[in-house]
């Protein structure tokens, strides 16, 4: 369920984003009452959107899976050697 | 102990793959552009301080440029425009990433050598190959590009100036960062040395990651817009030319349709994560300075990481502050004011973790420790003055006023230079095996800080009166600035004398290479992996593979003890510091380099190899390219509403839909040829299946194409023709280079066949399938859009 929590959250947003398009048209005198170019650019910036949201959740996922990786490998070394140093031995701050 | 005896051997030649020479080569093509950004803003400042008077020496610019010395309106705006071409995409990025990036990251991850050595190569020639082309503007006949480095069209489309070869010129530069940034990443996420986990990472490289992933998401978006534009100037085609455009009170013959906003959107899509390219490095360099030289370690390391990557995800939710007047609605205005803001406290952050960094420090006031200093309160006047920026409210008046330039100024040149000095200082050591000297070094620095904020401070007040930044004459024929156009004199004279101001540092560096070497390993007892190799480092960094064993930036504080830091690495190991292991690092005692790890197998903890995860970034900057013509054609469609289709244009759903089927089959042929590589069996057929309904897809595109010439349906004819040819041959191209790739996997793998007692490699044939279905899906996704919709 929690793996779900963060795709749901960013899916909320744009789902939230796009009801918001037909609000966010153009200048605040009309506010883009049945102008098509409102219309475009309001899908064009979101679309603009969609490939950097796709794209960081992928990289971050990947990021994310290797630290916890990283974790186990870390904490399955220490469970196996308990002689090997401290990572912050000897140091005050 | 001085380890000369194992300093490497500096060679130059140019096909060098060593991170480390490209590094250097990167910072010093990056300081010669520099320098010549600095010469275009010397004459600009020499109009602005007396508009109108002759420029001494002025006459040897040209008659066209400079008639009687005075420079000329037109020449003024190529040296603007160019100016900040220059010192944004040619001299400050590729100093920072290119030549601190090559030559550090290896280094303070452990590693011998970046990942794709001859990726990275590619990446600078094509770097310089494109600051060269755009350079040459200036010797063209219409001479550079005019239109400011922001290239706003229907300025940039209808001027008769060397655009075009600034835009080819932005394409080999946006290539270069691509490259680069993919490069860089897979170095720091695959070739990390044992123990270097990343919560063990150098702030700086933390820096560099985030920087590198930046580039690669933010420079295809300028790439698409490079090559419209392009298309606008070439072929004639209106992508950024709305409909009954007048100039000079003449209608221009286009088909119109176009948005220049369009271009607008996908500049600033770069533009502004750019500006977090610029800083994040420069940030980590500081770090890594202030921490070294005040033995301290960096206060809330977790949060300023943290922060780092924050701006990573918010630096492109806010790129439309750019654009507030030009009508946007209350609703995106007010969007994206609150993720303006919102990117602000991430700075904040990291800046008051290295001010709060200093309390309780033991601070040597070195050269390059006052660079560092003085880069916080500069970074912080330059952000700080950012925010009325970026609410609409206060930009209505600031927009485009010396205030704006005051801003960013701060930020890249007393800001992000002084950075970059501070790194030179720092790093020069492990670089030559020589030390700067320290007397020199704060006779460069005091003057420079004193010019800098000479000539940046008055911006804001001059900004303030309302003086717009694009004025040939600084403001000197408006009433209202009259107050002001005195500061105009202050801030040139600041701007010259801080070129002068460059000689002790310029005269310090040929002095210390003048002085015999002392290859101290590591002059500042520093904790980073750097300093743990000879000076300057052996040509693949380390005799064996280094490991790490704690955190960086931990330092002793009880007063008896004679060491005060815990490097990072292993004092008794094998991997101790070159002044411990001279004897070790000497060749003739059978010190072996280390190679480059995860190319045939995947690394543990990412579980890829390199190139798979060069191969997912690489598709990932493709995403962001077609994303943004995806973008492009929506807003374009939409907004022409009725007025989009062209007569005569049918592309029909027959057509179209039996080439996609053709190019579909292709890609089932692939999957079914990689299946059978796994079992060891032969895949000629398939893969030449493959190739043969490629072939013919991209036959048929180009006859239909023909046929459309044929037809007078060209780019000019309209917006939907000209996003047709545009978006096909795009595709085109980029089904045919992975075609070529694939047949050389083909080969490759029909040799590894022939290998006695050994099982075929398939990676290259799954990754270069992989690349084949993507291109494919692309073109599913425009099929729809131009046949079916």
């Amino acid at each position: 369920m929690r793996r779900l929590l963060f795709p749901a959250a960013i899916a909320t947003a744009w789902v939230a984003g796009g009801a918001l398009a037909s609000a966010a048209w153009t200048c605040s005198v009309c506010f883009g009452a049945g102008d098509p170019d409102a219309s475009g650019f309001a899908w064009g910036v979101l679309i603009l959107l969609i490939p950097v949201a796709i794209v960081q959740v992928a990289l971050f996922r990947f990021l994310l899976r290797a630290v916890r990786r990283e974790g186990a490998s870390v904490r399955r070394r220490a469970g196996g050697s308990s002689s090997a140093g401290s990572a912050h031995g000897g140091v005050v701050r | 102990m001085p380890t000369d005896a194992v300093a490497a051997p500096v060679r130059w030649g140019p096909t060098s793959l060593d991170p480390k020479r490209i590094g250097l080569r990167y910072g010093l093509t990056g300081a010669a552009f520099l320098f010549l950004g600095f010469l275009l803003m010397v004459l600009m400042r020499w109009q602005l301080a007396y508009p109108g008077e002759a420029l001494p020496l002025g006459t040897w610019l040209g008659e066209s440029r400079a008639p009687q010395g005075v420079l000329a309106p037109e020449f003024y705006n190529q040296l603007g425009a160019m100016h900040g071409t220059i010192m944004i995409f040619l001299a400050v990025v590729p100093m920072l990433i290119g030549g601190f990036g090559n030559y550090l990251v290896p280094l303070m991850i452990g590693a011998p050598q970046v990942a794709f050595p001859r990726l990275n190569a590619l990446s600078y020639w094509s770097y310089l190959l494109g600051g060269i082309v755009m350079l040459a503007g200036f010797v063209t006949p219409g001479g550079a590009a005019a239109s400011g480095w922001t290239s706003y069209p229907p300025l940039a489309i209808v001027e008769i100036s060397g655009q075009t070869l600034w835009l080819v010129g932005m394409v080999f530069v946006s290539i270069s960062s691509t490259l680069g940034a993919v490069n860089m990443l897979v170095t720091i996420i695959q070739l990390r040395c044992p123990g270097m986990t990343l919560g063990r990472l150098p702030f700086f490289v933390w820096g560099q990651m985030v920087s590198a992933f930046l580039l690669l998401l933010a420079f295809p978006p300028l790439q698409a817009a490079a090559v419209l534009q392009l298309m606008d100037r070439v072929a004639g085609s209106s992508f950024f030319l709305p409909s009954g455009l007048v100039v000079s009170g003449e209608i221009v013959e286009i088909s119109g349709g176009g948005s220049p906003l369009l271009w607008q959107h996908l500049f600033w899509f770069l533009a502004h994560p750019e500006v977090y390219v610029l800083i994040l490095p420069a940030l980590g360099i500081v770090t890594e300075v202030i921490t070294t030289h005040g033995r301290v370690a960096l206060w809330g390391r977790r949060w300023a990481v943290g922060s780092v990557l924050a701006i990573g995800v918010l630096a492109f939710l806010v790129w439309a502050h750019h654009m507030f007047l030009t009508g946007m609605g209350t609703v995106i205005s007010g969007f994206f004011q609150a993720t303006t803001m919102i990117i602000s406290i991430p700075s904040v952050v990291i800046l008051s973790c290295l001010f709060l960094s200093l309390w309780g420090s033991r601070l040597r006031y070195r050269s390059a420790t006052l660079f560092a200093l003085a880069f916080l309160p500069m970074f912080g006047i330059g952000g700080l003055t950012g925010l009325p920026l970026g609410m609409a409210i206060a930009n209505l008046q600031l927009h485009d006023t010396y205030y704006v330039l005051g801003h960013f100024h701060y930020v890249v040149a007393p800001g992000t230079l002084f950075a970059i000095f501070a790194g030179i200082y720092h790093w020069f050591p492990k670089i030559t095996g020589r030390r700067l000297s320290e007397r020199l070094g704060k006779l460069h620095f005091w003057p420079t800080l004193v010019l800098m904020n000479g000539i940046f401070f008055p911006m804001f007040i001059v900004g303030l009166a309302g003086v717009s930044r694009r004025l040939y004459d600084g403001g000197a024929g408006y009433a209202f600035a009259r107050d002001v156009t005195s500061l105009q004199e202050l801030m040139s004279f600041c701007a010259w004398a801080l070129g002068i101001a460059q000689v002790p540092f310029l005269l310090n560096l040929a002095l210390s290479l003048k002085r015999p070497a002392t290859n101290t390993a590591d002059p500042w007892s520093g904790c980073t992996l750097e300093w743990a190799t000879a000076s300057p480092p052996l040509p693949l960094n380390f005799p064996s593979e280094p490991r790490v064993v704690r955190a960086p930036y931990l330092f002793v504080r009880e007063p008896n003890q004679t060491e005060d830091v815990e490097p990072q690495w292993s004092r008794h190991g094998s991997d101790g510091p070159a002044a411990e292991l001279a004897e070790t690092l000497r060749p003739e005692n059978g010190a072996t380099p280390t190679s480059l790890r995860w190319i045939s197998s995947p690394r543990p903890d990412t579980g890829v190899t390199n190139g798979a995860l060069a191969l997912w970034l690489f598709l990932a900057a493709e995403v962001m390219f077609f994303g943004s013509l995806l973008s492009s054609y929506v807003l374009l469609r939409l907004g022409n509403g009725e007025r989009w289709a062209v007569e005569g244009l049918d592309l029909g759903a027959g057509p179209g839909a039996w080439k996609a089927a053709v190019l579909v089959a292709s890609s089932v042929a692939l999957l079914l040829a990689v299946r059978r590589a796994r079992v060891g069996r032969s895949v000629r057929a398939l893969g030449a299946t493959t190739l043969l309904l490629g072939a013919t897809f991209l036959g048929a595109r180009a006859s239909e194409l023909a046929g459309l010439a044929s037809a007078g349906l060209v780019p000019r004819s309209g917006v939907a023709t000209a996003m047709f040819y545009t978006v096909s041959g795009l595709q085109g191209l980029h089904l045919l280079a992975v075609a070529i790739v694939l047949l050389v996997a083909m080969v490759k793998k029909g040799g590894d066949r022939g290998s006695a007692n050994r099982i075929p490699d398939t990676r290259p044939l799954r990754l270069v399938s992989i690349a084949w279905h993507f291109f494919v899906a692309v073109w599913l996704v425009f099929f729809t859009l131009f046949h079916l919709t």
